[in-house]
């Protein structure tokens, strides 16, 4: 009696599949094996931690001002120093993460969305609609980008919209900033359709009477996400890097907001006269993210990628 | 080839058109317009301004003060500046040099490291030179360059000093430690200050910073995509063949190998080339190089419309240019283009 169901529990457990393998699961799999990506992850996770919680975690205020504490080198008190007015460099590095992080996630979402309904309608109508768009991406590729970046910005001071004005412009920079990054997308989403819009599936769902833009949303758009996903993802580092340019230069963010960018640019006259600390870290934190962002990317793209898989 | 490059040259003018229109409607949007200074000014009436504003055409409609400013710039007058009253072109003339030879030194530097590196961490795949270089250039992609300027002036600039003391001569530990002693390198200008006619080692040494901090710009993504490119080529057909048949390891590199893998870095190079001008804005701000990009900073702060407009036109007219220049030097790298 006892053998039996001792065979019978052998035989389902060789036949149940050791692991069930989705296509997320092993995306995940590909990706933890890229080491660089997972030190990326941790690292961009802390930093975004820091941002969300800097108001709990430091015993600082971003803006106070302490006469006494004036350029004081780091030290236990104050890790990372105190800039010309004495506030303290780590609370105002973390409060100005979370500008910049914020204008990098939403001058992508912006670029993006714009890229895909260009380079969307681009690849799926073709001749002419295609000729005209993809002029136009060509020309916005030519632009030189900070300087019309920079008139944008100085235009941008004079619109009197509540919403572009909070937070001294973070609108409208994520605004121009966005108008100006969705090249790159178009012309990959462009692609995709190219290919994408002559399979079969695409027949099907015509065959059933599915609308241009249900097969556009529905059908290809889901098939080319893989791209645009590392796409995306690198482009959030690309506009943090020229958001932090514009305001370096002066006409991005305004002050008293921190953000990376201005930090630098009110560090210019101190680190000619020695003092270091104020140019070092905010852009010690430009470069952690970027690179951060660039090594997940990287690690997306090959868990991403289908022929990679072992 | 003739025929070719003509054909790209007359792409190109549309693309020229169509920059122009959008800088110049961006600009007449701006805030007090060509009027700015006018208004302000308390001799004027309002009657005045009325009159001056006809006089400049002002009151036409954007269309019609488009066709005469587009028409003007084609017989070289791009007007004149808002705050110094000199012609755009001259002020553009006066710099443009500067930017040129500040873009061309680094850039050539750039090209130098990036392509050798990125063609023997290909050959060398997996060696820990591979590794290296590309953490290097991963690396050197993320850094913001006008940080990576930023430490430059502070290591090289605030830290270190010259080691020879005009009181005490020569001692290692001057470059640490010295009341009297020079910077190690200068860190803005083209010249010491007050110097008019700068030799050419003073010169040179004043461009060592700017132009180490602009050669970073490229550097990492030249190096990965120059890699990239040559990892694609290796093994293909033709250069098994050309192992087969006998040649070196020598030519079968740089014959077949390297040719082929350039063509494509080549595009991609031209396709960053206005973010060189970009490159050199925040170069030459930070040093203070009296060049195009530094021009345009300072008549940004200031409103000066028309120095902006005419700066963005000459970058324009340059990025097309240099991508019609990539564009032939594709073609003679890859024959098949020729035929399109």
């Amino acid at each position: 009696m006892t053998e039996p169901t001792s065979i019978a529990i052998s035989t389902a457990e060789t036949l149940t599949p050791r692991r069930q393998r989705s296509l997320k699961g092993m995306a995940w799999r590909q990706f933890r094996r890229h080491q660089m990506a997972l030190v990326g992850s941790v690292i961009l996770g802390l930093l975004i931690f820091g941002a969300i919680f800097v108001s709990v975690l430091s015993p600082y205020d971003p803006t106070h001002s302490s006469l006494r504490e004036r350029r004081d080198p780091p030290s236990l008190v104050h890790p990372m120093g105190t800039d010309t007015l004495g506030r303290d460099l780590m609370t105002r590095i973390f409060y100005g993460g979370r500008i910049s992080l914020t204008i990098g996630l939403g001058a992508t979402l912006l670029g993006v969305f714009i890229g895909i309904l260009i380079g969307a309608t681009a690849g799926y109508y073709g001749g002419k609609t295609d000729e005209v768009l993809m002029r136009l991406t060509d020309l916005f590729l030519s632009l030189p980008r900070i300087f019309l970046l920079i008139i944008m910005a100085i235009l941008l001071r004079e619109v009197e919209v509540p919403i572009l004005k909070a937070n001294g412009n973070m609108g409208g920079i994520i605004l121009i900033l966005g108008l100006l990054s969705w090249t790159g997308v178009a012309r990959l989403v462009r692609g995709q359709f190219l290919s994408l819009k002559e399979k079969e599936f695409v027949e099907a769902a015509r065959t059933i009477g599915a609308t241009n833009w249900r097969i556009i949303i529905r059908h290809i758009l889901p098939n080319s996400a893989t791209p645009i996903i590392v796409a995306a993802t690198l482009l959030v580092a690309r506009n943090i890097i020229s958001e932090s340019g514009l305001s370096f230069l002066g006409f991005g963010v305004q002050p008293p907001t921190p953000t990376w960018g201005n930090m630098l640019n009110a560090a210019q006259d101190e680190m000619r006269k020695g003092n270091w600390w104020m140019a070092f870290f905010p852009g010690l934190m430009i470069f952690l993210t970027v690179i951060s962002i660039n090594y997940i990317g990287d690690g997306l793209r090959d868990a991403l990628d289908p022929r990679k898989v072992k | 080839m003739v025929n070719y490059i003509l054909r790209r040259l007359v792409y190109s003018i549309p693309l020229l058109i169509l920059i122009s229109v959008i800088v110049f409607f961006l600009i007449s949007l701006a805030p007090g317009g060509p009027m700015a200074a006018f208004e302000e000014n308390p001799n004027l009436t309002p009657e005045d301004i009325v009159r001056l504003e006809e006089e400049f055409g002002l009151n036409q409609h954007i269309y019609v003060r488009y066709w005469k400013w587009a028409s003007r710039i084609i017989v070289g007058d791009w007007g004149y500046s808002n705050v110094t009253h000199k012609p755009v072109l001259q002020e553009i003339g006066e710099r443009l040099p500067n930017t040129l030879q500040l873009m061309i030194v680094a850039f050539t530097i750039t090209l130098l490291i990036a392509i050798p590196i990125g063609l023997y961490s290909a050959l060398h795949q997996y060696s820990l030179f591979d590794h290296l270089a590309t953490f290097l250039a991963f690396v050197g992609q993320a850094i913001p360059i006008f940080w990576f300027g930023l430490i430059l002036i502070i290591v090289f600039n605030v830290w270190l000093n010259n080691p020879i003391s005009p009181s005490h001569g020569f001692a290692w530990s001057h470059f640490t430690h010295c009341l009297d002693c020079k910077p190690l390198l200068p860190g803005g200008g083209m010249a010491p200050y007050g110097v008019d006619n700068p030799t050419l080692g003073q010169r040179i040494q004043h461009m060592i910073l700017p132009v180490t901090m602009l050669a970073m710009f490229g550097m990492g993504t030249y190096t990965r995509y120059m890699r990239g490119q040559t990892l694609e080529v290796i093994y293909q057909d033709y250069i098994r063949t050309a192992r087969a048949k006998g040649l070196s390891e020598r030519l079968v590199v740089m014959r077949h190998a390297f040719k082929n893998a350039l063509a494509p870095v080549v595009t991609i190079i031209a396709l960053d080339l206005p973010g060189l001008f970009g490159g050199a804005l925040f170069t030459e701000t930070i040093f203070s190089w009296p060049g195009m990009g530094r021009l345009f900073y300072r008549s940004a702060q200031r409103g000066d419309y028309p120095l902006l407009m005419g700066i963005v036109m000459i970058n324009a007219v340059l990025i097309i240019f240099f991508n019609l220049m990539a564009d032939i030097s594709y073609a003679y790298l890859d024959p098949r283009i020729r035929y399109d």
